[in-house]
C-alpha cells in the first residue's frame, strides 16, 4: 500500500487551443501507446482486434476514441488496464503510463496502479456496481487498498468526492446500496470511485450510452470539470460524434482495429480526410429538420383521445395500493396519411407505453384510438373492438420493436417469420411465401436470406427483416418503437432511408417513438414531446426545434451533445 | 416457387440433425447412452439369459462369483441367482422408471400449461397445489400411497409418477408465463394471431423441448425411488428388484459384499448413465438454438 | 434485521394454503385407505379392547358427515392430537416427540455440512477452473448424483464398521454408555457419524456443482470487472465481490432441499437403525398404522415450513436488494 499521494495544487490547467498541436505536445504525456496489437482467440471473425495502434493522451486532455462496434475501441481501453479476459491477448506493442511500461509490469504492480494512477468507467451503470455492498463501502475499498488513511479520513475523502460529482446529499448516498439510485446517479458514483485517488488517466468506455440525454449532458459536463480541476488525461471511448463534438480535444477514428484518422477535434470533424471518417460523419443525422411535406388537410388515419394508463401494484391486503405509476396521462394526437409523427421523450416519459396502447398490446385504462378502415370512410375504436374486429384491424397498424432478436423467434427461418403475418390472416402457404419474398426484396435483402436464421444477420439487417414482416400485412400505419437505437450509425442511416422510401412509396403513416432528437429531426414531420406521461409540446419539427416553447423541450434541446456543431456536407 | 417450400422443410430436418450431431459429439453423453443401452438390452433379454423364476432359491447359498459354473455372478443368502436378479431387476427398474416418468411428465405438462395459461384464480389454486406437494417430503408421500393403494409394481410406478410431476409442472408453469409475456410472442399477437395459434406455434415448441430434456433425469429419480422402496422391503414381493436385492444383502454384508455390490452398482450406473444422457441433451439443446 | 423477519413472515403467510392442502391430502388418503373408517383412523384394532374402540370412535366422530369429520380432523391436528398408537401403546404425539430430535439433528446437520463444505469446494473449483480439483469435483459430482444413499451407506458400513471396526454398525447409542451428560452426547455423535456422512456426501457434490456454476457465472459479471479495475484481486475479490453474490441463488432453494433431506433420512435411518421419524414412517407402513404415518407427514410438512421461514430470513439478510418495508 502506497502512502497517500499529495493532492495536486490548484493552479488551473493551461487549456490547449484545439488544433494548436505544438502547445499540446509541450505538456507531459500521461499515456503513450505504440504499435499495439491485440489478438482474438481462434475461431473469431478476425485474427486481430487491434493492429498497430499508436495513441497519446496528454495531461488535461480529452481524447475521444471513435468507431463502430467491432472497431476495437473498447478492447483498447481494457488492454491499458490489463483487464482483457483470458482468450483475448495483447500480442505486440507497448503501453506506457507516465513513462512506465505497463505491459511488462508485474501483476502486483498493475494492481497497485489500478484505481490509483489509472481509473476506468464502464458503460452500464446498472450492472457495474456490486449490488450487495453499500456505496460507501465500495468507495472506501479503493481507499483501503491504496492508502493508509484512517477510517475517518477515508470517509471524509469519500464524501468529498461524491460532492465533486454533484451528487445531492452525499452522506445518505454513502449508506445506500446501488439499487436505490438511478442510472445517472450510479454512473456518477462510478466516476467518483475512479476519481477519488486523482489518477493520472481515466478511461471512460461509453459511459453515457446507456443514459438519458439530460443525464448524459451532466456527465459530460462533469468530465470537462475533472479535466480542468485535476489535469487528468481522459481517454473517452464512444461511437457518438455528437459527444465527440461536445468534449473532445483530439479524436482518433478506428476501423477494424486500425487507426484511420487522427487529429484535433475541429480538423477531423469539419474536414475529415479518410473515407471511413467521412462515411461516419455523413451518417450523423443533422439537426436540420425536413421541410413541410404533408398537406395539412390530408385525411386523418389515426386519432387518439384521452389515452390513460397507469401501473398499480397491490399489496397483500386486497385493495391496498403499494405503488401507482401514471405512465400515460390524457394523451391525444392525430396522425394523417403519409405523415411521420415523432414521439420524443426520455425514459419514463411514457412514450413506449403510448406505442403499446395504440397497438393494443397493452390495455389502456381510458381513452380511444380511432382507426380508419381501408376505405377511409369509417372509424373504429381499436381499444374497444371485439376480438374478431381487432384481428382485422391489426392488419392496418403494425409495430416494429427496438430489439429484433427478442421480438422474433430465432428458431424460425426468415421466410417463416415474414410469411407468418399473411398466413395468420388466411393466406395460403404459397401465397404467403411469395409475399414474403417480395417483402425481402423490398427491404433490400437478398432472396437467399429467406432460408437463413436471425443470428446470421447484422443488427441492421435484422431490423430490415422486422420491417419486412410488418410490411407483409400491407399496413397503413407503422408504429416504430426506438427501431434504430441499438444500431451503428451507418446502419441507422440505412434503416431511416428505408423507412423514408417506404413511406413515400406506399403513403405510410409512421408513429416514430424515440429518445434521440437527432433521429427525430431527420425523419419526422411533426413531433410530440412527452414528459412524465403527458405531451408537453407538439408541432411541426422545424418549429419545435427552432423555437421550443415549453421549458422541458428547451432543456431537451439544450442537452443534445454537440448541437452547436453542424456536420459538414460531404 | 419450389425453393421456399423445400427450404422450410429442410430447416426442420436440419435442426434435428444438427441437434443429434451435437449430442453425439459430447463424449460423456455418448458414454451415458451406451451404458443405458446395455441395461435396456439386459432388460429385454432377461428371459433368454436367465429363464425361470429369478426369485426361486436355486443354488448353493452365498456362492461367490465365478465359483460355481451355473451361477457366474454367485448367489445370495437365500440361494437366488444373482445374474438372474441382475437381468430381471433391470426389467423392473426400467419398466417402473419409464411408466413413472411418462405419468409424471404428462401430468406435469398438463397442469403446468393449464396453470400458466389461465392466470387468475385457476393459476393461484394450481400454483399452491404444486407448491404443497413439491415441498412435502416426497418419499414419505410415496410410503403413504403405497400403504393406501398397495405395492404391486404398477401401483408403485403410478405412485412414483404422482409424486414427481410437481417439479415438471413448476418449471412448465414458469416457462409458460415467461413466454406469454415475452416480446416475440407479443409480436406474433400483434400480427393478429389468435390465442390457439399462439399456443400451438409459439408457446408449445418452446415449452416442450426442456421438458423432454428433463425426462432422463426424471427417470433416474424414479428408479432411485423405486429401489429405495424395495430396499426397505416395501416393494412388490412378486417381482425381483435391485433395491430388494440390496436390502437383502444387509444381513450377509460382512461375509459376502458382492451380494450388495452387484445390485448397488447396477442402480448407480443406470442412474448415472441417465444423468449423463440428460446432461448431454441439455447441452445440445442450449447451444444450438438461440435464446428465445 | 427486523425487516428480514417481516419479509419472511409475509412469505410464510402465503405458504399457509399449501399447508392446508397437505392436511386435505392426508385426510383424503386416510379415508381412501380402507372401508372401515375406524380401522384407518385408529390403526389396526384387531385384538384391542372393543370398548376402547367404541369410545375412541365416538370421540373422533366417525359416525358423522364427511365435512364434520374433516373439521374435527383439522382441529385435532392443530392441537397436535394424532390419536393412539397400538403398536407403541402410547399416544402418537408422544412417539413423534421422542423421534423428532434424531431426525432433526440428522437432516439439519447433513444439510448444513453439505451446504458449507460443498459451497467451499465449488468456489475453489471455479477459481481454479480446469485444474485437477475442478475435474475431480465434476467427476465425483456425477457419480455421487446417481448413487443411492443406502448403497453408499452400505459400503461405508462394510468398510468402516465391518472391516475396520472403527464405527458402530447402527443404532443411536451403545448399551454400555450412560444415558446423559457429555459422554452420552459423544456416544450419540459417534453413532450419527456414518449416517450423517452418508447424507452429506450425496448432497455435497450437488452443492459443489451448483456453487461452481454460480461462481464462474458471477465472475463474469460487470461489477467484478469494476472491482478488478480498482485493483481488487485474489481472496478479497473472491470473498467480497464474487461469493457474496454467487451464494444467493444457492441459499434460496435450501428449504426445498431440507424437504429432500427428510425424505432421504427415511432410508438412512432404516439402514442404520436410528430411532427417528423416518424409521417411524417405515414402521407405520409395516404395522399398518396409517394415522401415525400421516402424523409424521404432517409434522414434516410443518418442519419444512419452519425451514422455509428461517431460510427466507437468511436470504433477506444476505440480499440487500430485497425491499425492506
Amino acid at each position: 500500500m502506497s502512502a497517500a499521494r499529495p493532492l495536486p495544487d490548484s493552479t488551473p490547467a493551461i487549456h490547449a487551443v484545439p488544433g494548436k498541436l505544438e502547445q499540446v505536445d509541450a505538456r507531459s504525456k500521461v499515456l503513450e501507446i505504440r504499435s499495439l496489437e491485440i489478438s482474438l482467440p481462434a475461431g473469431s471473425e478476425r485474427k486481430r482486434a487491434v493492429i498497430g495502434l499508436d495513441l497519446d493522451v496528454h495531461e488535461g486532455e480529452i481524447v475521444c476514441l471513435v468507431g463502430e462496434s467491432g472497431s476495437g475501441k473498447s478492447l483498447t481501453g481494457d488492454a491499458i488496464m490489463r483487464l482483457l479476459n483470458g482468450d483475448v491477448r495483447i500480442t505486440g506493442g507497448s503501453i506506457r503510463l507516465d513513462g512506465e511500461d505497463l505491459l511488462g509490469a508485474s501483476e502486483e504492480r498493475i494492481r497497485a496502479l489500478r484505481g490509483e494512477s489509472m481509473g476506468m468507467i464502464f458503460q452500464n451503470p446498472m450492472t457495474a456496481l456490486n449490488p450487495q455492498q453499500s456505496i460507501g463501502w465500495q468507495i472506501d475499498e479503493v481507499l483501503r487498498l491504496h492508502t493508509t488513511l484512517t477510517r475517518a479520513e477515508r470517509r471524509s475523502r469519500a464524501l468529498d468526492v461524491l460532492h465533486q460529482v454533484h451528487l445531492p446529499d452525499p452522506a445518505a448516498v454513502l449508506d445506500n446500496c446501488p439499487h436505490r439510485l438511478s442510472a445517472g446517479q450510479r454512473q456518477r458514483v462510478m466516476i467518483a470511485m475512479a476519481l477519488v485517488l486523482h489518477p493520472r488517466l481515466i478511461i471512460a468506455d461509453e459511459p453515457t450510452t446507456a443514459l438519458d440525454v439530460s443525464a448524459q449532458r451532466e456527465i459530460l459536463e462533469l468530465m470537462r470539470g475533472i479535466r480542468r480541476a485535476h489535469d487528468t488525461g481522459i481517454l473517452y471511448v464512444t461511437h457518438d460524434f455528437g459527444v465527440v463534438a461536445e468534449i473532445a480535444d483530439r479524436v482518433m477514428v478506428l476501423r477494424h482495429g486500425e487507426c484511420v484518422e487522427e487529429g484535433g477535434v475541429h480538423e477531423v470533424l469539419d474536414s475529415p480526410s479518410h473515407r471511413h471518417t467521412r462515411e461516419l460523419i455523413a451518417a450523423v443525422p443533422s439537426m436540420t429538420p425536413p421541410g413541410p411535406r404533408v398537406h395539412p388537410d390530408a385525411p386523418v388515419v389515426l386519432e387518439v383521445h384521452g389515452l390513460c394508463k397507469s401501473f398499480t401494484r397491490y399489496g397483500l391486503v386486497p385493495g391496498r395500493i403499494v405503488s401507482k405509476v401514471d405512465a400515460v396521462k390524457d394523451v391525444q394526437f392525430v396522425l394523417r396519411a403519409g405523415e411521420t409523427l415523432g414521439i420524443v421523450g426520455e425514459s419514463g416519459s411514457g412514450k413506449s407505453t403510448v406505442s403499446r396502447c395504440v397497438t393494443r398490446l397493452q390495455s389502456a385504462d381510458a381513452g380511444s384510438v380511432m382507426l380508419k378502415r381501408r376505405d377511409l370512410r369509417q372509424k373504429r375504436d381499436l381499444l374497444n373492438a371485439s376480438p374478431r374486429l381487432l384481428r382485422v384491424m391489426r392488419q392496418h397498424i403494425q409495430l416494429i420493436y427496438q430489439y429484433p432478436m427478442s421480438a422474433m423467434n430465432p428458431r424460425r427461418s426468415v421466410l417463416d417469420l415474414v410469411a407468418q403475418g399473411p398466413r395468420i390472416h388466411g393466406a395460403s402457404r404459397s401465397d404467403a411465401q411469395t409475399t414474403a419474398l417480395d417483402m425481402l426484396e423490398l427491404v433490400e435483402l437478398e432472396r437467399s436470406a429467406a432460408s437463413r436464421f436471425l443470428p446470421e444477420f447484422s443488427p441492421g439487417e435484422r431490423q430490415r427483416i422486422a420491417i419486412a414482416r410488418a410490411m407483409a400485412l400491407k399496413p397503413r400505419i407503422l408504429v416504430a418503437d426506438e427501431p434504430v437505437s441499438e444500431l451503428d450509425v451507418t446502419e441507422q442511416v440505412g434503416i431511416l432511408a428505408l423507412l423514408a422510401r417506404l413511406r413515400d412509396q406506399f403513403g405510410l403513416s409512421i408513429l416514430f417513438v424515440t429518445h434521440d432528437l437527432r433521429v427525430a429531426a431527420q425523419l419526422c414531420d411533426r413531433i410530440a414531446v412527452m414528459e412524465r406521461g403527458e405531451i408537453v409540446e407538439m408541432g411541426p419539427t422545424a418549429e419545435v426545434f427552432a423555437q421550443p416553447v415549453h421549458d422541458y423541450t428547451r432543456e431537451l434541446m439544450a442537452s443534445i451533445p454537440g448541437r452547436e456543431w453542424v456536420p459538414p456536407l460531404l | 416457387m419450389s425453393v421456399p417450400s423445400a427450404a422450410l422443410f429442410s430447416t426442420e430436418l436440419r435442426q434435428v440433425r444438427s441437434f443429434w450431431r451435437r449430442f453425439r459429439h459430447r463424449p460423456t453423453a455418448a458414454l451415458g447412452l451406451i451404458m443405458f443401452t446395455v441395461f435396456a438390452v439386459m432388460a429385454l433379454c432377461a428371459d433368454m439369459v436367465a429363464p425361470g423364476d429369478p426369485l426361486a432359491a436355486s443354488g448353493a447359498l452365498l456362492s461367490a462369483p465365478f465359483e460355481v459354473d451355473a451361477f457366474p455372478l454367485g448367489t445370495d443368502l437365500q440361494g437366488r441367482d444373482l445374474l438372474a436378479g441382475l437381468f430381471h431387476g433391470a426389467r423392473t427398474s426400467l419398466a417402473v422408471g419409464a411408466l413413472a416418468t411418462f405419468v409424471g411428465l404428462s401430468i406435469g405438462v398438463l397442469v403446468g400449461l393449464l396453470s400458466g395459461l389461465s392466470g387468475g384464480w385457476v393459476d393461484a389454486v394450481l400454483e399452491r397445489l404444486i407448491e404443497a406437494i413439491r415441498f412435502a417430503p416426497d418419499f414419505m408421500l410415496l410410503l403413504a400411497m403405497v400403504a393406501v393403494f398397495g405395492h404391486s409394481v404398477q401401483t408403485i410406478a403410478l405412485a412414483v409418477g404422482f409424486i414427481s410431476w410437481t417439479e415438471t409442472a413448476h418449471r412448465v408453469r414458469a416457462r409458460t408465463i415467461a413466454l406469454r409475456e415475452s416480446e416475440f410472442v407479443e409480436a406474433v399477437r400483434n400480427l393478429g394471431a389468435s390465442k390457439a395459434t399462439l399456443l400451438i406455434e409459439e408457446i408449445l415448441p418452446n415449452v416442450l423441448p426442456p421438458v423432454i430434456v428433463s425426462a432422463p433425469m426424471l427417470m433416474a429419480v424414479a428408479i432411485l425411488l423405486e429401489s429405495a422402496l424395495a430396499f426397505l422391503g416395501l416393494g412388490d414381493p412378486d417381482h425381483v428388484s435391485w433395491g430388494a436385492m440390496l436390502g437383502a444383502s444387509r444381513v450377509s454384508l460382512h461375509e459376502a459384499w458382492f451380494v450388495a455390490l452387484i445390485p448397488g452398482m447396477a442402480i448407480m450406473i443406470t442412474a448415472v448413465s441417465l444423468t449423463l444422457i440428460g446432461d448431454g441433451l441439455k447441452m445440445a439443446l442450449g447451444r444450438g438454438q438461440g435464446k428465445a | 434485521m427486523w425487516s428480514a423477519f417481516d419479509y419472511a413472515f409475509w412469505r410464510l403467510l402465503k405458504a399457509m394454503p399449501s399447508m392446508l392442502l397437505i392436511i386435505v391430502t392426508t385426510f383424503v388418503l386416510l379415508r381412501l385407505a380402507s372401508g372401515n373408517a375406524t380401522d384407518a383412523l385408529l390403526g389396526d384394532t384387531r385384538g384391542a379392547d372393543p370398548a376402547l374402540v367404541a369410545q375412541l370412535s365416538a370421540q373422533f366422530g366417525l359416525d358423522q358427515s364427511l365435512l364434520t369429520q374433516f373439521y374435527r380432523y383439522v382441529v385435532r391436528l392443530v392441537q397436535f392430537d394424532f390419536g393412539w398408537s397400538f403398536a407403541h401403546e402410547r399416544p402418537v404425539a408422544e412417539v413423534l416427540h421422542e423421534r423428532l430430535g434424531t431426525t432433526l439433528l440428522l437432516a439439519s446437520g447433513a444439510l448444513f455440512l453439505a451446504f458449507t463444505l460443498g459451497s467451499a469446494l465449488g468456489t475453489l473449483a471455479a477459481r481454479r477452473a480446469g485444474s485437477v480439483l475442478d475435474h475431480a469435483v465434476k467427476a465425483f459430482g456425477f457419480v455421487l448424483h446417481g448413487m443411492p444413499s443406502y448403497f453408499l451407506g452400505l459400503m461405508l458400513i462394510a468398510v468402516f464398521a465391518l472391516e475396520f471396526h472403527w464405527l458402530p454398525e447402527g443404532g443411536l447409542k451403545s448399551p454400555t454408555q450412560p444415558a446423559t451428560g457429555v459422554a452420552h452426547a459423544l456416544d450419540v455423535g459417534w453413532h450419527l457419524l456414518m449416517p450423517m456422512m452418508t447424507l452429506t456426501l450425496i448432497y455435497l457434490s450437488h452443492y459443489a456443482r451448483r456453487m461452481r456454476a454460480s461462481v464462474s457465472q458471477v465472475g463474469r459479471h460487470d461489477h467484478v470487472r469494476t472491482a478488478r479495475a480498482k485493483g481488487v484481486a485474489g481472496v478479497r475479490l473472491t470473498r467480497d465481490h464474487i461469493v457474496r453474490n454467487a451464494l444467493l441463488p444457492i441459499v434460496a432453494p435450501l428449504a426445498l432441499q431440507f424437504s429432500m433431506m427428510l425424505s432421504a433420512a427415511v432410508v438412512v435411518e432404516s439402514l442404520f437403525s436410528l430411532p427417528g421419524l423416518g424409521q417411524l414412517a417405515v414402521e407405520s407402513v409395516v404395522q399398518r398404522e396409517l394415522h401415525t404415518l400421516m402424523a409424521v407427514i404432517y409434522l414434516c410438512a410443518l418442519l419444512v415450513i419452519g425451514a422455509r421461514f428461517w431460510i427466507d430470513v437468511l436470504h433477506a439478510a444476505l440480499d440487500r436488494r430485497i425491499k425492506h418495508r
